[in-house]
């Protein structure tokens, strides 16, 4: 009893890892989860685009993590990623409450509110924390975000 | 060929002795994982917390240290010594409890962090505000498995030396250790010394290179830990 006990222990243990193993995405396919193709626009604002701004995110998404992205478009907008299980987007396009304030004395400064309904159930299945040694796999797993900001290219980030 | 026959018996009933001895250990890292995972998903409200592979990797290194301090405890020691069990053998049998746990208790919280999955999805299922995320790939799997797995070896091979050391010689160790301690706390360029040599380990290195020193080390600690225990007298 107590050897066939150890025996369907070690296997369940074995089948354990190879099932996580192969559950998992390649390396290739996660970043192609988290590029900005994936991701689903769900607020957008008009701001100036003469001249160079800067915006700051001021509150946090928390327990989201959140990308901060330059890119060529015209609007400040907030992006949400499609892949995440349990219809982020649908979410938050019913519930995500976001806002710009102007800051004039600063000169162009924009400060972003983002505010939804908490608490959220979120769970994040991470990897061993030990992998975060290596830089490779530090940028690789950084790429993960649930929400985008994306500003103008005549826009910086406040990342103090 | 007859002593050796009766020196592999006297190693597997030794290593069955073990086995009896791990299996409450193994239990309470087993409870305590099932108990995070109820109380990430039943009864806290946000679910989030680290998962079951960094909450396993925590447990085992905490849980592991405790057995260390108790197995290589003079009266543990002396209650395993019995003919034809010597100081080899009882050595032997620590070193594979040492490289085997780690793997056993990493492999258990695969299968936690499998169940924590299926309850993610579950919660999908019943909750209209729930959502959860896989941080993690096939290479990045693997790799923080193997790492993992040489820095439990290594700390608990480490704490393995220090104690085989500490219960024979008390006062040496106490004094030496406290010392250490110390001059970590008070002297600076001591502490810059020391902490410089840890981060080279770390520092800049390839998931092989870390595996070699960390098993290194390991094997370092081992052969240091192997003289206090070899000069003990069988009682």
């Amino acid at each position: 009893m107590n050897k066939l006990f150890v025996i369907a222990l070690s296997v369940v243990l074995v089948l354990s890892f190879a099932v996580v193993y192969l559950l998992s995405p390649s390396d290739s396919d996660f970043r192609a989860k988290y590029a900005p193709e994936n991701f689903e626009t769900v607020a957008s604002f008009d701001v100036p685009l003469d001249g160079s701004g800067i915006v700051d995110v001021v509150s946090s998404p928390y327990p989201f993590s959140f990308k901060k992205v330059r890119m060529n478009i015209d609007k400040l907008e907030i992006r949400i990623n499609r892949d995440i299980s349990g219809n982020l987007p649908e979410f938050m396009q019913e519930n995500l409450k976001a806002q710009v304030h102007y800051v004039p004395e600063a000169g162009t400064r924009l400060n972003l509110e983002i505010s939804f309904p908490r608490p959220l159930r979120y769970y994040e299945g991470d990897d061993f924390v030990m992998v975060r040694f290596f830089d490779y796999y530090k940028k690789l797993l950084a790429e993960h975000a649930e929400i985008m900001i994306c500003v103008p290219m005549n826009y910086e980030f406040d990342d103090n | 060929m007859l002593s050796q026959n009766s020196r592999i018996r006297a190693m597997k009933s030794l290593l069955y002795s073990y086995y009896l001895d791990f299996r409450s250990f193994y239990g309470i890292y087993v409870g305590i994982m099932a108990g995070l995972i109820i109380s990430k998903f039943l009864i806290t409200p946000s679910a989030s917390g680290s998962s079951a592979l960094n909450a396993g990797l925590v447990n085992c290194i905490f849980l592991l240290f405790i057995a260390i301090i108790i197995i290589t405890s003079n009266t543990e020691l002396l209650k395993k010594f019995s003919f034809p069990v010597d100081r080899d053998l009882i050595v032997l049998s620590h070193i594979i409890c040492i490289l085997v746990l780690p793997a056993i208790m990493l492999l258990t919280s695969c299968v936690f962090f499998l169940l924590e999955t299926a309850a993610a999805e579950l919660t999908l299922v019943t909750s209209g505000n729930f959502f959860y995320s896989w941080i993690i790939t096939k290479s990045s799997f693997l790799t923080g498995f193997a790492v993992s797995y040489i820095a439990i070896v290594c700390l608990t091979s480490m704490a393995w030396m220090f104690f085989a050391w500490f219960y024979r010689h008390k006062i040496i160790v106490s004094v030496i250790g406290g010392t250490f301690i110390l001059a970590l706390i008070y002297l600076d360029d001591f502490r810059e010394g020391f902490s410089s040599l840890v981060v080279q380990i770390f520092h800049n290195v390839t998931p092989g290179l870390l595996f070699l020193r960390l098993a290194a080390v390991t094997l370092v600690s081992f052969a240091l830990g192997y003289i206090p225990i070899k000069r003990m007298e069988v009682k």
